[in-house]
């Protein structure tokens, strides 16, 4: 029998129709996995065919994620770059108390002056006089407040008034001295605060 | 060799060539037309086109926190408005976050209120100065000013406020000088926080 065999498979020579069916039927029958798929059919590619993690950040387009697209509360802080949030971003009157940390403002924050000086005078005994302070940024119809400001005692006896913006940068008040004897001050350092 | 080629050519083929020619032809594009939809976890990243994900692609609330990248979110893609009071944590605004000079009297809770008083103090008297000032509450600090651009009356004397009921404030106002003092529809603002 081998030797019967052998002549016949040496000798053979295929046809082009045999190689060709020989060929289709290795393509038919194997051939898909082998296929380049260039293009697939429109919206054939559903959720369950995409692989988990697969849409990274390339895969979408510019302005892709809108806002629908976002979860309800997906951004949080973590999410947003640091100094994102600008004032036109900030709705009007979000900002309550409970959102301000306790005794984080200061005076800096209020719209308003604030100046530390020294004022000079001199009161006789049981007189009164216009203390006149210059105070840049002060504004006609602020609130002032005046306030002596060093370690040492403020001057017994000498009162002053409420105060009062004049003109932009002066502000008076009525001080007088109660005491019986002449009071004098130099270089007293006071601090005069305004806001709007 | 023109001679064979012409042969080569001049070949007649049979119906078995034709027909394993077409399958050949099927079989092999035949797989364009198969795929009508693709089995489940056959997309992997390499396959998508970069931006070809576009925003119709993208199922409605898909993009979770875990989705976007920590510091992603920059303030151009903050809607204008969109930080409303209850998305700011508390506590969340220090005063390095309040632009200097910005927050006036109205920010503040309280009240603060213009109007005029008028008053007559005898020589060296003192009495006290009562002032409606809507919205002021018991406790509250508050601040007297004159106001105008005249020079305020001199020698009359405001102690310290006191806020004595909602909206009624009194301070003791004296004349330290030796003739009467008196005013009418003089200008004062008296401002109260709490």
């Amino acid at each position: 029998m081998p030797a019967r065999r052998f002549p016949r498979l040496t000798g053979y020579r295929p046809r082009y129709a045999d190689v060709a069916a020989t060929l289709a039927l290795v393509f038919a029958m194997g051939g898909t996995a082998y296929a380049v798929v260039t293009t697939v059919p429109a919206n054939s590619v559903n959720t369950a065919a995409i692989q988990n993690h697969a849409v990274t950040t390339p895969k979408l387009a510019d302005e892709a994620v809108s806002n629908a697209k976002i979860a309800p509360a997906a951004v949080t802080g973590g999410k947003i770059a640091t100094g994102a949030v600008t004032n036109s971003n900030v709705a009007g009157n979000a900002i309550t108390g409970t959102k301000v940390r306790n005794h984080s403002l200061t005076v800096a924050d209020l719209a308003g002056a604030s100046l530390v000086g020294p004022i000079s005078f001199r009161y006789s005994a049981h007189t009164c006089g216009n203390l006149v302070l210059a105070v840049p940024g002060a504004r006609v119809g602020q609130m002032a407040v005046f306030n002596w400001v060093g370690t040492s005692n403020p001057p017994a006896g000498l009162m002053v008034g409420p105060l009062k913006v004049v003109a932009t940068g002066r502000i008076v008040t009525s001080a007088c001295n109660l005491t019986g004897h002449v009071i004098t001050g130099k270089s007293v350092k006071v601090r005069v605060t305004t806001l709007s | 060799m023109p001679a064979r080629a012409f042969r080569k050519l001049s070949y007649r083929p049979r119906y078995a060539d034709v027909a394993a020619t077409l399958a050949l032809v099927f079989a092999m594009g035949g797989t364009a037309y198969a795929v009508t939809a693709l089995e489940p976890n056959s997309v992997y990243t390499a396959a998508i086109q970069k931006r070809a994900v576009t925003t119709p692609k993208i199922a409605t609330g898909a993009v979770s926190n875990a989705k976007i990248g920590a510091g992603a979110v920059t303030a151009g893609k903050l809607a204008t408005g969109a930080v409303t009071g209850s998305k700011v944590a508390a506590n969340a605004i220090t005063g390095g976050k309040v632009l200097n000079h910005s927050l006036t009297v109205a920010d503040l809770a309280g009240s603060s209120h213009t109007g005029t008083i008028s008053f007559a103090l005898s020589a060296n008297g003192c009495g006290n100065l009562i002032l409606s000032v809507a919205g002021a509450r018991v406790g509250q600090m508050a601040v007297f000013n004159w106001v105008g651009t005249s020079n305020p009356p001199a020698g009359v004397m405001i102690g310290p406020l006191k806020v004595v009921a909602t909206g009624r404030v009194i301070a003791s106002a004296c004349n330290l000088t030796d003739q009467a003092i008196s005013a009418s529809g003089l200008s004062v603002r008296v401002t109260t926080l709490s």
